[in-house]
């Protein structure tokens, strides 16, 4: 179906447009979902849908045309929507397509992952939930292959397949105490619907001693889910697309140390249990390993040709045909435990989920979240109780500057909150501010 | 949209009661947009994209399966509905749902109003709209060294059939417009986000005056850039916020929270839950000048609809009155659970995603103040008209609003700039704290998210100015 989909695209894209250049990429994607609330399947949801996204240049001019219509119609329907499109825009320069190069595939992949069980993936979270003290859970299961072909006019000719398998498990064990467990991977059998249920359950038992804490600076565990919001911000901020629009704190620190020394965060193609991997980008080149921060300096900014060009340097696999961005993100881990991370701490808190992150200044890195589910506070080294109504208010380059302590554990975090997959330690980060409206 | 594929939807609702579902729905849905982006002035490849596609819900006893496909023959969508009763099935052992509320029937076409359709606009003519804008926005000052600018049009066009009689036809021309403003001045950086938008064909442009909006915004940033400054505030007892900061407000902390669907604990693992509970209804949440409604009736506005994705008529919902609480949003299954009749708040955001309970335009209810009036009678006080960084709890109560164009009000008249004062209030503290509205109501656009996977639909929301006396501020 894929190939012969592709023959219909391309050859469309070139009788209507007769381009100087081209890209034509096809996705072709089943998902099976399961959402659950209250201990019961709030519904049960299958998609299969093609999507083709056409790239054309002629004459200096360029347009992009995303389709859902793979019927013959609707693919002429969208070749005559990409030559409007050219005709109406301006001129612009763009470097020439990048050539075939050499493809290493990672073959992390399960094609029976939309065909396991997963009405018995969602019992067994639910049921390590309620078993560990949870009265009522919520989640979400989402398994899915996509298969990724790219043609372009500079002779790439390549497909992958993909597969993933994501579980996000919320616990309750009353109305005002929950916790999270998420597992992530490629294929369900990796899974681990016992150990998401089970800690959702016992963070969510912290959740019920709550406290109100004063505003003010403390040492802040971020533990892996919000650990992972953070720094899916960094890697967005590392796109050379975000520089350019106003939109990046790391704006002119290439070079500079933004990070303690011990400390990466390594942007990788592909990567075992990495969902968002990839063998090649949406320009036809292959994904790579890139350190955006490499021993705590800013290394490189995440470029696709055209950002490349405009900041003199070379693509490193990360296109987007207009915008950059990161695959699967890595941070280094630490050599502490959780627990003797908690040790450290004489007065903070540890955030075990976050969520609402908005920014008050891209530019600058302001920015504030609101803790979820426990927030367990920490005196002496040791777990008082659990915070309640507050929100932190920082600044994310002052925050990888503070991180002082990492685990040596690191978990695969990937939620309807954190966007990029992002593979994480418990991080500390000294100082960050705490504010509340209670 | 082409009328044969209206069929696709009754060959999947009768091949879905032929295969024993107690109910069925299906919706048809083409979307077809064009956007051009200027950064810094410099475009970025214009972009158009168009999907068509079915969606498919199917009810087995207490198990729903939902599911789509863009493969838009009869064979595709027959093996889709089949798939979708064998899963429900499989899945009825723990299925949660109790069923749907009874409503009558529509039979029904409506499309918002437009002179000029957006798919016979020429491009160049977007491109120059988003050029206006980057015009005027460098035209404010030298200070405003970043320009993120985009346009786009689209058009959604849907066929929707239920198993118990309904048949809409539908279709909804938008037009959205977004800009980043960043400015600096030596080390001092600000930015501003500005969004507008409406539903309905081309003409609504000049109405919106693009232009001029991203002048007087760019004139607001440069003026705050140059002039604020951080000022003592915990003597100030007194907020009267602008259209933008109200209308987010009665979003984030009555709309959300007033959702069915997260009353019940539908969201909780995603969007979240509500602080109001399942018998919340008569109970008060804020004082006798909190008034709060929504409305997809509102012609020309972005969350306009006439009727819902289960073929429900759209209707004013009004939320809070007096403070006290006096509807939910609801969706048939929600309805159900409730005992009440749906009032027309299902929604999805394209074919593949299942309908639930949204807001549509959502507002603060006009008073009868002028804003001359309420700073006269707020005393020493902040005038917050617009804001960057908002965020509220995943149970709608602890919500925060960093201003940007502030000022000090003593002596009933607007003084100097504060930079960067900080609202952080409950949602019970700030209703029961609004003592006066202003007369005229303003809108603002936005996509409200919510849902797994999320679906981003369009809303308005809007208010008056809005006085709010007792509580305290704060900055950054």
């Amino acid at each position: 179906m894929s190939r012969e989909t592709m023959d219909r695209l391309v050859g469309s894209v070139v009788r209507e447009v007769s381009p100087d250049e081209y890209v034509v990429l096809l996705f072709s994607g089943q998902e099976l979902r399961v959402k659950f609330y209250d201990n019961r399947i709030a519904v049960s949801e299958r998609e299969v849908v093609d999507t083709a996204r056409l790239y054309a240049v002629k004459s200096g001019r360029h347009a992009l045309v995303g389709a859902e219509d793979m019927s013959d119609h609707g693919i002429e329907s969208a070749a005559r929507d990409l030559r409007a499109a050219i005709e109406s825009s301006p001129e612009v320069r763009r470097p020439p397509l990048p050539p075939p190069s050499k493809y290493d595939h990672n073959g992390d992949f399960d094609g029976g992952a939309v065909d396991a069980d997963a009405v018995s993936i969602v019992e067994a979270g639910i049921s390590s939930a309620l078993s560990s003290g949870a009265r009522r859970v919520a989640g979400v299961l989402e398994l899915g292959l996509v298969d990724v072909s790219i043609r372009t006019s500079s002779g790439v000719d390549q497909a992958d397949r993909r597969s993933y398998a994501l579980l996000n498990v919320r616990a309750f064990v009353d109305d005002d105490a929950s916790g999270q467990g998420v597992s992530v991977s490629t294929t369900p059998r990796r899974l681990d619907p016992h150990r998401a249920g089970s800690s959702a359950a016992e963070i969510a038992r912290i959740a019920s001693k709550p406290c109100r804490i004063e505003p003010g600076e403390y040492d802040v565990i971020l533990a892996p889910i919000s650990a992972a919001d953070l720094m899916q911000h960094v890697g967005a901020a590392a796109s050379a697309y975000s520089v350019s629009s106003g939109f990046s704190f790391l704006e002119g620190r290439l070079g500079s140390r933004v990070a303690p020394e011990w400390l990466s965060v390594v942007d990788h193609g592909q990567i075992v249990d990495g969902v968002g991997s990839r063998t090649f980008d949406d320009e036809g080149v292959p994904t790579r390993t890139n350190p955006i921060i490499g021993n705590g300096v800013l290394r490189t900014y995440l470029h696709n040709t055209v950002t490349a060009a405009e900041f003199g340097s070379t693509t490193t696999g990360n296109a987007g045909l207009v915008e950059p961005g990161p695959w699967n993100l890595e941070v280094s881990p630490g050599d502490s435990s959780p627990e003797e991370m908690i040790r450290e701490v004489r007065r903070g808190i540890m955030v075990t989920s976050n969520w609402y992150t908005r920014f008050q200044n891209y530019r600058i890195g302001d920015y504030s979240t609101l803790p979820r589910d426990a927030s367990p506070v920490i005196e002496g080294g040791e777990v008082k109780c659990s915070a309640r109504g507050i929100r932190v208010s920082s600044n994310v380059p002052r925050d990888l500057e503070n991180i002082v302590m990492a685990s040596k554990e690191r978990q695969w975090i990937k939620w309807w909150e954190v966007e990029i997959p992002v593979l994480t330690p418990y991080i500390m980060v000294r100082n960050m501010g705490v504010t509340s409206a209670f | 949209m082409d009328a044969s594929l209206h069929d696709l939807a009754d060959i999947a609702v009768d091949s879905a009661l032929r295969l024993g579902a107690d109910y069925a729905d299906a919706r048809v849905r083409s979307d077809w947009g064009h956007r051009v982006t200027l950064r810094n002035g410099s475009p970025d490849p214009p972009a158009s994209f168009s999907s068509m596609g079915i969606g498919v819900r199917v009810l087995v006893g207490r198990s729903m399966a939902f599911g789509s496909t863009n493969r838009l023959d009869a064979r595709s969508v027959e093996e889709l509905v089949g798939s979708l009763v064998r899963i429900a099935g499989s899945a009825s052992r723990i299925g949660g749902v109790e069923g749907l509320s009874r409503e009558d029937p529509s039979i029904a076409t409506w499309r918002a109003a437009e002179s000029r359709r957006l798919e016979d606009v020429d491009p160049r003519e977007l491109l120059e709209g988003a050029r206006s804008m980057d015009s005027a926005a460098t035209s404010a000052g030298a200070e405003i060294v970043g320009r993120w600018i985009s346009m786009h049009l689209s058009v959604e066009e849907k066929y929707l059939r239920t198993s118990d009689g309904s048949r809409i036809t539908s279709r909804v021309p938008r037009i959205f417009a977004f800009a980043l403003l960043t400015a600096r001045d030596g080390s001092r950086v600000m930015q501003r986000t500005v969004e507008i938008g409406g539903s309905g064909g081309w003409e609504l442009v000049s109405g919106m005056d693009f232009p001029g909006r991203i002048s007087r915004e760019s004139k607001d940033l440069v003026e705050v850039l140059r002039k604020a400054e951080p000022e003592d505030l915990s003597d100030v007892k007194s907020v009267i916020v602008g259209p933008e900061i109200s209308g987010i407000m009665a979003h984030e902390s009555i709309g959300h929270p007033f959702e069915a669907d997260r009353i019940l604990g539908r969201e909780a693992a995603q969007a979240g839950g509500s602080y109001v509970g399942r018998d919340g209804l008569g109970t008060r949440v804020g004082g006798p000048e909190a008034f709060v409604s929504d409305d997809p009736t509102i012609p020309g506005s972005y969350g306009y609809y006439e009727y819902d994705e289960e073929g429900v008529p759209a209707r004013r919902k009004r939320l809070m009155v007096a403070g006290t609480v006096n509807e939910f949003l609801h969706d048939r299954e929600t309805a159900r659970v409730f005992g009440v009749h749906s009032n027309g708040s299902a929604r999805s955001s394209e074919y593949s995603r299942e309908p639930i309970p949204r807001m549509s335009n959502t507002f603060v209810e006009p008073g009868d103040r002028t804003l001359e009036e309420l700073m006269e009678e707020a005393g020493r006080a902040l005038l917050l008209e617009s804001y960057m960084e908002w965020n509220i709890d995943d149970k709608r109560e602890n919500q925060r609003y960093v201003g940007l164009k502030a000022y000090l009000v003593e002596g009933g008249r607007p003084g100097k700039l504060v930079l960067n004062p900080v609202l952080e209030v409950t949602s019970q503290r700030l209703w029961s704290s609004v003592v006066a509205r202003g007369k005229v109501v303003e809108f603002s656009p936005g996509t409200c998210g919510k849902g797994e996977p999320m679906q981003g639909v369009p809303v308005w929301f809007g208010g008056p100015h809005m006085l709010i006396k007792g509580i305290s501020l704060g900055r950054r």
